[in-house]
């Protein structure tokens, strides 16, 4: 059949992106036609945001084709973007704390100027203008960091859509913005269609998506798995294209399932995320739980206020072996629970600093020589660091080599496995397996369903479908704060569990 | 290279200490002389010693010259007043120790920019130190046993030089083999990291700007016991140059994190330049000239050295 729409604008054809062994982009094809709204859609980590890096000359790719205009090019960097006519509005946030809406959409830019000096009211009309349609009631004149969330979202909208821009992509736009502001993007997203701007649109939210949008790009593990216009599509059909084909679990195999002993975590009616619903969860003795959920749907703080490291809104509400935690995170460390933050460099080590004091941090006391004194004696800790090494196959130059130096995957056995110095009845992971090779990765699985043949419970947030269905003996999904399913391995697949995530995003729009 | 690294600083020191001996081997070069100079350092060592705990927390403490200030004047008020030394030296370094944990709390519990939090309690200080002393320099009716903490010898060496050598060797100990002072790397390396690892942070923070302060009010009440006076700007001086010699430190022996060795060279070489330059004749202006330009010399090279080695 002859294809007789108008010549794409954007044709990026079999792109390639490698970070160091990790391939973020494996052959990625998108086509996107003059006044088109063309959704971007995919899991978390399917290389939806290295795609848009590439375009925007954040990330060089490493292969294939970037065609703009019918020409092929090599996109610098972000002002080449812009100068072509390509326009980003990101996930992050990018405005300056301290300047106000009108400064924020000339910055970088030039400002209109009277007598060689900034002409600070022909900016402010300026971005009056910008505004009108968009978000008439955005003050202009407040700095940014008095504005709410859906306020700066919105800055960044309409710093995006104020040039003369023929392709617009936009990254999650609606994440933080109210739904009546929602409503008006989705209007202006229409308008620029029909003036003829294209427009990327990257959704997790499927309703928006079948809303807004003429044609769909799905990204998988950084391959384009399909492309096709919507209207060829139902629900069922895009979410499992997302998922793709993962096997079945099979997370009980291979140890007995445990059993319905007193939990050694329960979580009754916590107060829990924006709109304060109460959040329940328990985890039994040697039972390992999955935490699954789309970027921003409130895990990480979940684990974060189990932790003690943010405030529980009830605090009795937190229950370990039967008795409230109370506050703070040493109480958790005196009680033997671990926690593995869910960004290794910022949250989990001391990179300038040494193997060793990296893995004894949590747990100095146990190292002295003598109990009485607050002096860890070297050679325990060195023994332990050993031991350690050898239950996790870590590789590592020497104990006083810097930690900065371990590849990523010996950086996170150092974080799991310096909280394995005695009886740990609980084990809070957050992401324990992103970003480190395959083998370390299987590793890191042997140990954990070691550990929990021990006895210990584990809940582990991961945005790895794969790996939740294959450890997992139950998954818990969560979305906007709420936990909004629980999944066996053995009986769910993937298609179920990516639906509920994507379902419960919308549940709070829609309420 | 990593020689050069890790003791370049060291070896900088040895350096200048061999010019000087070359360039006047008559006077600089006599054991009488680098006796004196571990006496010269030894105040600015202490005060030093005790900044060196904030910056391994990467905070700073501004307040230091204004709390040696205030111990000097202090000490000297109740002396003067018939108080037993007994009794007042403990007050004054209890009064130190407060004034620490103000300054600590609001930079760990309140989250203000310690450059701020403490510019702000030294300069409240230093009003209530005028205040106190009227403004003028307090001397005379000061008891023999407390002049003899500053003065005079013991066991050979100059009693000061017995006093730095306590307070480095203590605090070395705590900073390299207490849990406290691993905790305190630990969150001057990362504090976030440090508080999920269960580590007590605010404690730790207060706690160390509280010795930071107690240390720097020990230096203020030996200044006094050694001038048999106190004037209430009598720790001006010692602000930057404890800065100066804790940044020439943390070139040294640990990669980028100040240490207590590092800053008892970084203090030696700003005593050995002072005090040879002056034995060369070289104006005192020329001489801030030239130990600004040391450690600036020492940081590039570090600079430069860290960058090939990375």
């Amino acid at each position: 059949m002859p294809d007789e729409r108008p010549a794409p604008l954007l044709d990026v054809t079999g792109l390639t992106k490698r970070f160091g062994g990790v391939v973020a982009l494996d052959g990625v094809d998108l086509a996107v036609r003059p006044g088109e709204v063309h959704a971007l859609v995919g899991e978390n980590g399917a290389g939806k945001s290295t795609l848009i890096k590439c375009l925007s000359g954040v990330h060089q790719p490493d292969g294939g084709r970037i065609v703009w205009a019918g020409a092929s090019r090599r996109i610098a960097g972000p002002r080449e973007a812009e100068a072509l006519g390509i326009s980003f509005i990101h996930q992050e946030l990018n405005v300056v704390p301290t300047f106000t809406a009108a400064e924020m959409l000339t910055l970088g830019r030039r400002y209109p100027k009277r007598f060689g000096l900034v002409d600070r009211g022909a900016m402010l009309r300026r971005a009056r203008a910008v505004a009108a349609d968009l978000a008439p009631d955005l003050p202009l004149t407040t700095p940014t960091f008095a504005l709410t969330a859906g306020q700066r979202q919105m800055v960044e909208i309409l710093r995006a859509i104020s040039v003369e821009a023929r392709l617009i992509v936009m990254d999650e736009p609606t994440a933080s913005l109210s739904r009546g502001e929602a409503e008006r993007l989705h209007r202006t997203v229409r308008q620029l269609s029909a003036q003829g701007t294209a427009v990327v649109y990257v959704s997790h939210r499927l309703d928006e998506v079948f809303a807004l949008c003429r044609q769909v790009t799905v990204l998988r593990n950084g391959k384009s798995v399909a492309s096709a216009p919507l209207s060829s599509m139902d629900r069922v059909t895009l979410v499992r294209h997302m998922s793709g084909d993962v096997a079945e679990g099979e997370g009980g195999i291979g140890r007995d399932r445990p059993s319905a002993a007193e939990p050694v975590l329960a979580v009754k009616d916590l107060p829990f995320g924006r709109a304060r619903a109460p959040l329940s969860l328990t985890i039994a003795p040697g039972e390992i739980v999955g935490l699954y959920g789309l970027v921003g749907a409130g895990r990480s703080r979940l684990l974060r206020t189990i932790w003690g490291a943010e405030p529980a809104a009830d605090g009795t509400a937190i229950r370990f072996q039967g008795r409230p935690l109370g506050r703070g995170v040493a109480t958790r460390v005196r009680a033997g629970i671990a926690y593995v933050p869910e960004d290794r460099r910022t949250q989990g080590l001391v990179l300038r600093h040494s193997v060793l004091a990296n893995a004894t941090l949590p747990h100095l006391r146990r190292f002295r020589a003598m109990a009485a004194l607050p002096v860890p004696a070297r050679r325990r800790m060195t023994d332990f660091l050993q031991s350690l090494g050898q239950a996790l196959n870590l590789r590592f130059a020497g104990p006083d080599a810097a930690v900065a130096t371990l590849s990523g995957g010996n950086q996170q056995k150092v974080l799991v496995g310096r909280w394995m110095a005695g009886q740990i009845p609980l084990m809070l992971l957050d992401e324990p397996t992103r970003g480190v090779d395959v083998g370390a990765k299987r590793q890191l699985h042997d140990a954990l369903r070691t550990q929990a043949g021990r006895g210990t419970g584990i809940l582990m947030v991961s945005s790895d479908l794969e790996e939740v269905l294959g450890i997992a003996d139950r998954v818990l999904v969560m979305a906007e704060g709420r936990l909004v399913g629980t999944f066996d391995p053995a009986t769910s697949g993937a298609g179920a569990i990516l639906d509920a995530a994507f379902a419960g995003q919308g549940a709070e729009a829609a309420a | 290279m990593k020689i050069l690294n890790r003791y370049g600083t060291l070896l900088a020191l040895v350096a200048i200490i061999l010019g000087f001996v070359a360039a006047a081997p008559d006077s600089f070069a006599q054991i009488n002389n680098l006796v004196n100079i571990t006496q010269q350092m030894s105040l600015l060592a202490i005060v030093a010693i005790g900044a060196t705990l904030v910056m391994v927390l990467g905070q700073f403490d501004l307040s230091v010259s204004a709390v040696v200030s205030w111990a000097g004047i202090a000490t000297v008020t109740l002396l003067q007043a018939g108080v037993d030394p007994a009794l007042a030296l403990p007050l004054v370094i209890a009064s130190c120790l407060l004034v620490g944990i103000v300054s600590g709390s609001l930079v760990a519990a309140f989250r203000v920019p310690s450059f701020i939090a403490t510019l702000a309690v030294g300069t409240m200080l230093g009003g209530v130190t005028f205040w106190v002393s009227d403004g003028a320099t307090l001397f005379g009716g000061l008891p023999e046993a407390f002049r003899n903490l500053g003065r005079g010898e013991t066991l050979g060496l100059p009693t000061l030089t017995w006093w730095m050598i306590a307070v480095a060797a203590l605090v070395w100990l705590v900073l390299d083999r207490i849990e406290f002072g691993r905790r305190l790397y630990a969150i001057g390396g990362n504090r976030e990291a440090a508080m999920l690892a269960g580590v007590p942070v605010r404690r730790d923070m207060i706690g160390a700007f509280a010795l930071c302060a107690a240390f720097a009010g020990i230096a203020g009440i030996l200044l006094a016991a050694r001038l048999g006076s106190a004037h209430p700007t009598g720790g001006g001086s010692y602000l930057l140059q404890a800065y100066a010699a804790v940044f020439l430190g943390m070139t040294a022996f640990r990669d980028g994190d100040a240490n207590v060795p590092g800053t008892l060279v970084g203090t030696a070489i700003i005593a050995v330049v002072a005090n040879g330059l002056t034995i060369l004749g070289v104006p005192a202006y020329l001489q801030d000239v030239l130990t600004g330009a040391i450690i600036i010399a020492a940081v590039l090279v570090r600079q430069t050295a860290g960058r090939r080695a990375a």
